[in-house]
């Protein structure tokens, strides 16, 4: 009777052979993640208010960011975070006339002389390790879900951690001052192996 | 949130069940060993001719002789035997690519069984079969790329090349009979389900392969744990089961259960003889969770250095299977249908190979039957056969379904050796057309 039993019970429901937040592909072959849903390592994660899915996790949608890493996407004034060319493309917007340089000529609109965070907005931040102080973005690309350096490439968080998060991080950060952006602090990891240092949450580090 | 399936309490009752009967079983040899010590050893049993028969059918059964020479107290130490097999095959016509494409010659199966009568019904197995793989293998399931070279270079003869093989260890068991009713196998030991998946060898199957869905392991070809079996007789009808106890399928399932989940299975058969000849039946399951993970080293919120556990790919199946074999004079028929049911939990869906936007592997139900059929003739033990398959891969497969259809003639001049001429016929239902496969292969398969 007991082997009938475990013989008996499905395993397999040909109704639902997808998980949550997932749904069949038109050919039947594949679970496809729903609409508003980012695809993580093994599952789909519906995206929040003001989110659209992204490389592994979900991303602000346009016009919006995160104050930190983990926080909900917030409104952000329309020209700030602008992209910009001290060469070709100067910011135009009274209230964010820096142009603030990312690689070479170009970097994105935002204000400088800030004091503390909370004189930013959309999220920004306080820059205060260098003068002119000025409301710094959060990092392109961190918290993104990835298996290699080669899926962070491209952003402003060039570092895989494929020991805890499995999230692109910022690398190459200073330790003093600590330059990383508001809600992450700057770990020297490289007793541990990892070459340059990194932004990881605070807490985290175990330096 | 789908619910996760599972009956993790008949599992458990299962488990437990056969782990007292392995332990009643060990204490009951203890003390049937005792018995047997105060008494003079016995003659090998008839029972074990039978035992070692049925592990090696194509050998035994058809072995003129068929004995193995015994000590004078009639325990065997240790008896060598094995078969092994030659083939050619050639594509044809505007046959589409399999693997190999080109004519070839290749030795396919060099399997050597290690077989001991230890004593007082204690027996044991290992078979292995001696590979030049990995040389020439490849490891990309979907085999493209390169293959894998090991040549190295001989330092005791001049650094001359030589090309190295392997060994894969087929199974590797200890049992011992209690009653007819009752044997206890412990290590590795191939699935007791179909006709085929035990009785493996070349010499013993009709074509010049197994037919596709036996080799695409519906069910484990092997596994690692406990096995209890028997049989009783009423009349002309033997009446057998067997329960198994496993680590299940995993990455390294001979050595590590990388969950705690053991699978389960079961087998029940009968066999009925008259005048119209000898009709088996027979049906098995089998439940696991295949899980496939590693440790990371990490940091955790103090700072202290951690281990994280990531789960790589985790999933439940259900197989089932049932098989008929007819047996009457030279006629021969027979078929199995086998089913294999996967559903992945939560944490272990993984990422599908298929073409197109990233998108996970769905749940998949896999499901194949063959049939065939033929005529043993008493000149040169020529049996003229014939056999249709269909198999309906799972859905994350590049191959949804195909159908195949194969005739031959084998030939058994001598017990021990067996010619076979085979035409086979593959059509595959692809996404874009594909031409049907067309082959023809000569071997020769041998037991010794």
């Amino acid at each position: 009777m007991p082997l009938l039993a475990a013989a008996a019970g499905c395993t397999y429901d040909p109704n639902q052979r997808c998980d949550e937040n997932q749904a069949l592909s038109s050919d039947g072959r594949q679970c496809i993640c729903v609409p508003g849903a980012a695809m993580t390592a093994h599952g789909c994660t519906l995206c929040g208010a003001n989110e659209i899915p992204g490389n592994g996790i979900c991303d602000c949608a346009p016009g919006y960011s995160r104050p930190m890493p983990s926080a909900a996407c917030q409104a952000a004034p329309a020209a700030l975070g602008l992209a910009c060319d001290t060469a070709s493309a100067p910011c135009t917007d009274p209230a964010y006339t820096t142009c603030h340089v990312t690689s070479g000529t170009t970097g994105y609109c935002t204000s400088a002389g800030c004091t503390t965070s909370s004189d930013c907005s959309g999220g920004y931040a306080c820059d205060t390790t260098t003068p002119p102080t000025f409301c710094k973005r959060p990092p392109v690309g961190a918290g993104q879900a990835c298996q290699s350096n080669a899926e962070c490439a491209g952003t402003e968080a060039t570092y895989c951690d494929l020991t805890v998060s499995h999230q692109c991080l910022v690398q190459g950060c200073t330790v003093t001052p600590d330059n990383c952006f508001s809600g992450t602090v700057c770990c020297d990891l490289s007793k541990f192996g990892v070459a340059q240092p990194i932004c990881v949450p605070p807490g985290t580090c175990p330096i | 949130m789908k619910a996760h399936r599972g009956n993790s309490m008949s599992k458990l009752l299962i488990s437990v069940s056969l782990l007292a009967s392995f332990a009643t079983a060990l204490w009951a040899g203890q003390a049937g060993a005792q018995t047997a010590d105060a008494r003079t050893p016995t003659p090998a049993a008839n029972d074990v001719e039978a035992q070692v028969a049925a592990e090696m059918a194509a050998i035994q059964s058809q072995s003129a002789g068929g004995g193995y020479a015994s000590d004078p107290i009639g325990h065997r130490r240790l008896d060598l035997y094995g078969f092994a097999d030659f083939s050619y095959q050639r594509l044809l016509g505007d046959s589409a690519a399999v693997t190999p494409s080109t004519s070839t010659f290749a030795i396919g199966n060099l399997n050597l069984y290690m077989a001991s009568e230890l004593g007082d019904e204690w027996r044991s197995l290992v078979e292995v079969r001696f590979m030049y793989l990995p040389n020439g293998g490849q490891t990309n399931p979907s085999l493209v790329g390169p293959t894998t070279d090991t040549t190295v270079f001989d330092n005791n003869d001049f650094g001359r090349p030589v090309q190295w093989g392997g060994i894969h260890i087929e199974r590797a068991w200890l049992e011992r009979t209690f009653h007819k009713l009752l044997t206890v196998r412990v290590g590795h030991w191939l699935t007791p389900y179909g006709i085929w998946n035990v009785d493996h060898g070349s010499p013993v199957v009709i074509g010049v392969g197994r037919p596709f869905i036996v080799g695409e392991e519906l069910f484990p070809a092997s596994q690692t744990g406990i096995e209890v079996y028997g049989t009783t007789d009423i009349n002309n009808l033997q009446l057998g089961y067997h329960l198994t106890l496993s680590n299940g399928r995993g990455p390294s399932p001979t050595t590590a259960d990388l969950d705690n989940n053991k699978a389960i299975g079961g087998r029940l058969f009968l066999r009925h003889e008259s005048a119209f000849g000898t009709l088996s039946v027979g049906t098995a399951f089998y439940r696991g969770q295949y899980t496939n993970k590693h440790v990371e080293l990490g940091v955790d919120g103090k700072g202290a250095t951690t281990t994280v556990t990531v789960t790589d790919s985790q999933y439940d199946e259900l197989s089932l299977s049932a098989d008929l074999k007819w047996q009457w004079r030279g006629l021969l028929v027979q078929g199995e249908v086998i089913e294999n049911d996967v559903a992945y939990t939560p944490s272990g869906r993984t990422v599908s190979v298929l073409a197109g936007a990233p998108a996970f592997n769905s749940d998949y139900r896999r499901w194949g039957a063959y049939g065939l059929a033929g005529y043993r003739f008493a000149f040169l033990g020529a049996m003229p056969y014939a056999g249709v398959g269909y198999y309906k891969e799972g859905s994350s497969s590049w191959i949804p379904k195909l159908w195949d259809f194969w005739l031959g003639l084998n030939l058994r001049p001598t017990p021990r050796v067996v010619l076979k001429l085979q035409y086979t016929f593959v059509h595959f239902y692809l996404d874009s057309p594909t031409p049907d496969a067309k082959m023809l292969t000569a071997q020769t398969a041998w037991s010794f």
